[in-house]
């Protein structure tokens, strides 16, 4: 044990196992494009790529104590200026092992009072509100009561989304980034949009009536929907109420409290309507599609990871030891000179 | 004189150049050794190198040499570096390798000659084919080539042995595979002019480690890959991911080992011999001071040669081109649709979009680009002539990545030479409607080269 130890301890071992991994790593991407996929996956689920990176950790850990007593030895101050970087270092890539082999993750589309509950978790939260991140951007054009937006290229993503959630007790404002710690798990958004109201009415009956999460934003993008049973395609995008032109630029005003719709129906290979439409919607075929205020969505991402936090740490401690160790080594450099 | 021949009488040339240099830094460093012996496996082995680039050059097919042996190259660069960082480490005192028996040198020198010739030479053989192929001028160029190759292997020697072995002196091993890997990086390309040397792809490989690294990293913050977060933390990101960040991080994970090498090397304690005393103990401390300077000469040659050769233009032409991935897309009742704008694209943007759809199997991969006029080209990710190894973009042009010819953007549609070949797509306000059937008949043609045989009278 003693033996294996002191090899274990020895930079000779640790090496070996940085090169090894070069090795494995230069092969593998010489032959197979997704090189570092595979090695996070075998990280995630290879017994045997597991064990090698537990070994290296342990070699790491050990030259690294080994190194610090000779640092501490030869002078107190030189080790503080040495120490935080490899130390850091070795705390990243405990905590990338742990991220790779313990993370559970899931992510969920929701709106507003709907509930989110991970499969690890044994109390679902529900989703108070969702601002999708409009605020501070309104148009000035100065029409009263609904929402509008002027957009040009660039000006949508300027503003972070957000969702409250809550338990019974709490509340929790969650946004993209960073992610927010509730109960043991962390809660951010991927991604959001819009999802219009939609009304399927045969005659003066409502056949079919609820909110399609569509990826409508920025206004222009494209998206498609079919509804269950029917044999329509619909292709909708989000119309413009003007187009404001200055100059070579060109903005939107668009109304996301009641827009207006570019929609095709679809019907095998005919066309039964291509054009705008408002909330009154459209008919076809003795039917009639309308729309109400649209919902707001986001794509919560959850993860139960022990290991982000140890990331967090490691990066801390590689940011602060890289200019110490840089003081060190012009010290070292004035002092040969 | 035709650039295609001036293109075969250079590859023939770099060849040459790089055997002689090899064979006159070897030939010194055994003479220094006192192992002379050993160059007898060396010849022996780059005797069978011209063979084996003669069966390459009449049996192998082009698809080869592009799947196979160009990441061979490569890989060879890779063992040789590795090799002398191992061997360097060990000059410094780190004991990693037990001592090597004698019976295993001469066959070490032997496959390993092969190994490190066998490579390029098949793959400049297998190019200067494609070459009088592709031009239709097969005799000028395989003479331009073996002139190339012929006469400075026939002259240098001869002149480089008047010089006796002075290199010898600067050389331990992990100096020399240091050389051997020098040499390759600098010249190991496969694809004459387009890809002189193994930089570009070199770069390419460790920006990908890079890039997977950092977009690893940021998916275990949970920062999201998508442009939802404030404007400020987006452009942090961004960092991270542009291509100037890569480019250092390469160039520093490449040279670190040698500077940590060098600064090992000026750390050793000197070794005089016990009893010494005086003049005698400094004077023997001297002798040894001087020879690690002069070991450490070739080591900061190749830290020199590495970081010149990394910011000066011509050798990473293909890695400064923009070349997105492509998107996957489908086809829907035997059409292809994609939206002019969404989410994550703005086909009129002016800048180079690919996508791919699965054929039988296969990836075929067509472009779509503005262009001034303000009209959309639709074109297949392959010309006429070349290799379909697809377009990049750089300025006002796309640039055919296989023999780095740039297209105006004007010509794109245009059909003929070089450019990108056009396909048959319904370009409406919205989106861009192409027949699967299109795709599959002009991706057939290439495969089958039946679009060379239209350009022949």
């Amino acid at each position: 044990m003693k033996t294996f130890m002191r090899f274990l301890s020895s930079p000779v071992c640790f090496f070996y196992l940085v090169g090894g991994w070069v090795a494995y790593y230069v092969t593998t991407a010489t032959w197979h494009d997704e090189a570092f996929a595979l090695f996070v996956e075998g990280l995630d689920k290879n017994p045997l790529i597991q064990a090698l990176f537990v070994v290296f950790l342990l070699s790491g850990l050990c030259n690294l104590i080994r190194a610090s007593i000779a640092w501490y030895r030869k002078s107190p101050f030189g080790f503080l200026l040495r120490v935080f970087l490899p130390a850091g270092a070795l705390v990243f890539m405990l905590g990338f092992f742990m991220s790779a082999s313990l993370r559970q993750s899931e992510r969920t589309l929701v709106g507003e009072d709907m509930e989110v509950q991970s499969r690890w978790q044994k109390e679902a939260l529900t989703v108070r509100s969702v601002d999708a991140a409009f605020g501070g951007a309104l148009d000035s054009v100065g029409e009263p009561g609904a929402l509008k937006y002027l957009y040009s290229a660039g000006a949508y993503f300027s503003h972070e989304p957000k969702a409250v959630l809550a338990d019974d007790g709490e509340s929790f404002e969650v946004g993209a980034f960073p992610p927010k710690r509730i109960k043991g798990t962390y809660y951010h958004i991927l991604n959001f949009g819009l999802a219009p109201g939609i009304r399927l009415s045969r005659g003066e009956d409502v056949v079919l009536e609820d909110y399609m999460a569509l990826q409508l934003l920025p206004p222009g993008a494209e998206d498609r929907f079919e509804l269950p049973l029917y044999p329509y395609k619909f292709v909708a995008r989000l119309a413009p109420l003007r187009v404001i032109s200055k100059g070579r630029t060109e903005a939107g005003v668009y109304d996301f409290k009641s827009p207006n719709y570019a929609l095709t129906v679809i019907k095998g290979e005919e066309v039964l309507f291509d054009g705008e439409t408002g909330a009154e919607g459209v008919s076809f075929d003795g039917m009639r599609l309308s729309f109400f205020e649209p919902a707001h969505w986001v794509l919560l991402e959850t993860a139960k990871d022990p290991g982000l936090a140890v990331i967090v740490f490691g990066l801390a401690l590689m940011a602060a030891g890289a200019p110490l160790r840089a003081i060190h080594l012009l010290l070292w450099a004035f002092k040969r000179a | 004189m035709s650039l295609f021949i001036i293109e075969a009488a250079a590859v023939g040339l770099k060849e040459a150049l790089k055997a002689v240099a090899v064979w006159y830094v070897f030939w010194s460093f055994l003479a220094e050794k006192n192992r002379p012996g050993l160059m007898a496996p060396f010849y022996a082995g780059a005797l069978i190198v011209p063979l084996i680039s003669a069966a390459a050059f009449f049996f192998l097919p082009p698809v080869f040499a592009r799947g196979f042996i160009s990441p061979l190259t490569g890989y060879v660069f890779f063992v040789f570096f590795a090799g002398s960082i191992v061997w360097l480490f060990q000059s410094a005192g780190l004991r990693l390798l037990p001592a090597i028996g004698e019976g295993l040198l001469r066959p070490a020198v032997f496959l390993l000659t092969i190994a490190y010739f066998a490579p390029d030479a098949a793959g400049s053989a297998m190019f200067t084919r494609g070459l009088s192929e592709m031009k239709e001028m097969a005799l000028p160029v395989y003479l331009s080539a073996g002139a190339g190759l012929l006469l400075p292997l026939a002259l240098l020697p001869p002149a480089l042995k008047r010089l006796r072995a002075q290199a010898g002196r600067y050389f331990d091993t992990g100096q020399f595979l240091l050389f051997l890997s020098l040499v390759k990086l600098l010249g190991g390309g496969i694809k004459g002019f387009a890809e002189f040397s193994l930089i570009p792809s070199v770069e390419r490989g460790v920006m990908k480690f890079v890039h997977d690294f950092v977009h690893q990293t940021f998916v275990f913050l949970l920062v999201p890959d998508h442009p939802v977060l404030r404007t400020s933390a987006w452009n942090f990101v961004g960092i991270f991911f542009g291509s100037n960040f890569a480019r250092w991080v390469v160039l520093i994970l490449l040279l670190a080992p040698f500077f940590a090498f060098i600064l090992m090397s000026l750390r050793l304690p000197l070794e005089v011999p016990a009893d010494s005393t005086g003049a005698a103990m400094r004077k023997a401390g001297a002798a040894i001071r001087r020879n690690r300077l002069r070991k450490a000469v070739p080591v900061l040659f190749f830290i020199l040669a590495v970081s010149v050769s990394w910011f000066s233009g011509k050798g990473r032409e293909a890695s400064r081109l923009y070349n997105p991935a492509p998107k996957p897309v489908v086809s829907d009742k035997g059409i292809v649709v994609i939206p002019l704008s969404d989410p994550t694209m703005d086909l009129m943007d002016g800048r180079l979009h690919k996508f791919s759809l699965l054929l039988e199997g296969e990836s075929v991969v067509f472009i779509a680009l503005r262009k001034p006029d303000g009209r959309l080209a639709v074109c297949l990710d392959a010309c006429e002539i070349c290799a379909p190894e697809g377009y990049g973009q750089t300025g006002g042009n796309v640039v055919c990545i296989y023999c780095m010819t740039p297209i105006p953007v004007e010509t794109l549609g245009e059909k003929g030479g070089c450019n990108p070949i056009p396909l048959a797509a319904s370009v409406s306000e919205r989106d861009i409607r192409i027949a699967e059937a299109e795709l599959a008949l002009r991706w057939r043609d290439v495969k089958s080269g039946k679009t060379k045989e239209e350009i022949r009278p």
